[in-house]
């Protein structure tokens, strides 16, 4: 049997040298010049097409958004599998919530004072970051992460489940019908009040709020979970 | 230039996150590395995917290690050397090599728990009134004393492998804690 294991064995290094090495040779011979038809598309009339004057948010928002749908439904399909492939649903009988156990005596008093400090600047950065997502960098994505990070810090403060996780499981689920319906009407089915620049502005701003929640409830249930539910 | 700077910096930091002895240096170590991809995605021209990182990378999974880490269980050990008057870095720079890093090393390997190492001049009846700590070297001179408790897995295992363990201690004393009035009564 071990020079059976070991045939295998070379058998599989073997195969993997020669899929890499394949790989390498292609990845190294591939010498084709395109031209930049895709790129001209989305780069030479974004602001006229979709009134955002960042172009990344022009084909999140606009040219692909497509992929951005399936993207929130990655996420969604990702914080129920937290919630549902649990630890506690195992354990449910040995386990019990510690209820209004106040622990602030381990933290340390500098992170109390500077999370106090710098928790407004962190929301208004996240709330800037989601609202300006259609000029400059950034968009929902980034701005909801902040805005989970904010939530999180709290943690670190005040270390006690007060939130109440089921409603912003449902938040989720709603704003993730709206993030699918909102591009549906307005860009596939092209039910617009009125073409022009401040509707297109609208759709985006909308959209990047939508997507902001979202994440950010996302995030902030992995993190309740995780902490309170899966710690033993 | 700048930018080959960036990418060494990246991968020493990658190298010094993977191999660090401690948990808690990693976690802040890949923080920085996270922090430093970030101003290579800047320099490259891709702000949306270095706000992305700063915001992830930084803000949240760091927060994220550092609870869990906050979870898992710390052994609290404490190294007592009554005898020197004075209190300086020597002292710990002199059982670096011969107690310290083994058994950090030993206790996150094999016992894969988090080891708190502290370091005092106080007395013993001083330090075990003011702190419970779980584990106690005490050096009186030439000898050293373990103090542990019988109920405790880890400290067996401590002393079991104490070969691998303390190194360059000739003359070693074990002292139960939880057994002591035992012993006491028995001698009299």
């Amino acid at each position: 049997m071990p020079q059976m294991s070991r045939v295998i064995h070379i058998i599989r290094i073997s195969f993997s040298v020669i899929g890499a090495g394949l790989v390498l040779f292609l990845f190294l011979n591939y010498s084709e010049t395109l031209d930049t038809p895709l790129r001209e598309y989305f780069t030479m009339d974004f602001f006229g097409q979709t009134g955002a004057q960042n172009s990344v948010a022009a084909i999140y928002l606009n040219y692909r958004v497509f992929d951005t749908l399936f993207e929130a439904l990655m996420l969604m399909v990702s914080v129920m599998e937290v919630i549902n492939v649990s630890w506690r649903n195992k354990h449910a009988e040995q386990y019990q919530f510690e209820k209004d156990h106040i622990n602030r005596k381990n933290n340390s008093e500098i992170v109390i004072r500077m999370v106090g400090v710098i928790y407004p600047f962190v929301l208004l950065i996240g709330l800037y970051i989601i609202i300006n997502g259609h000029v400059s960098p950034g968009g929902g994505f980034q701005g909801g992460a902040i805005l989970a990070t904010a939530l999180i810090s709290r943690y670190l403060v005040y270390p006690n489940f007060d939130l109440d996780l089921h409603i912003l499981e449902k938040l989720e689920k709603i704003l993730f019908l709206s993030i699918v319906l909102t591009p549906v009407l307005y860009v596939f089915m092209q039910i617009q009040p009125a073409n022009t620049e401040l509707s297109n502005q609208i759709y985006m701003i909308l959209m990047n709020s939508l997507i902001g929640l979202k994440v950010f409830s996302g995030l902030s249930i992995i993190f309740y979970r995780f902490v309170f539910y899966e710690g033993r | 230039m700048f930018q080959s700077f960036l990418l060494l910096v990246l991968l020493a930091l990658a190298c010094v996150t993977v191999f660090s002895d401690n948990l808690r240096r990693s976690i802040i170590f890949l923080g920085s590395f996270s922090l430093t991809i970030a101003l290579v995605y800047l320099h490259y021209n891709a702000p949306d995917v270095a706000l992305a990182e700063a915001a992830i990378g930084v803000g949240l999974s760091t927060i994220m290690y550092l609870v869990a880490l906050k979870k898992i269980s710390v052994y609290d050990i404490c190294y007592i050397n009554a005898g020197a008057e004075e209190f300086n870095d020597d002292q710990i720079d002199e059982i670096m090599e011969t107690i310290v890093r083994p058994l950090e090393l030993f206790l996150e390997r094999t016992e894969e728990i988090e080891p708190q190492i502290a370091y005092t001049n106080q007395s013993l009846e001083h330090t075990v009134k003011e702190n419970k700590h779980d584990f106690i070297i005490e050096r009186r001179g030439n000898l050293t004393y373990l103090h542990g408790d019988t109920t405790d897995p880890v400290f067996q295992d401590i002393i079991a492998n104490m070969n691998e363990v303390i190194k360059d201690v000739s003359e070693i004393r074990i002292v139960f804690r939880d057994q002591e009035v035992n012993t006491d009564a028995t001698d009299e």
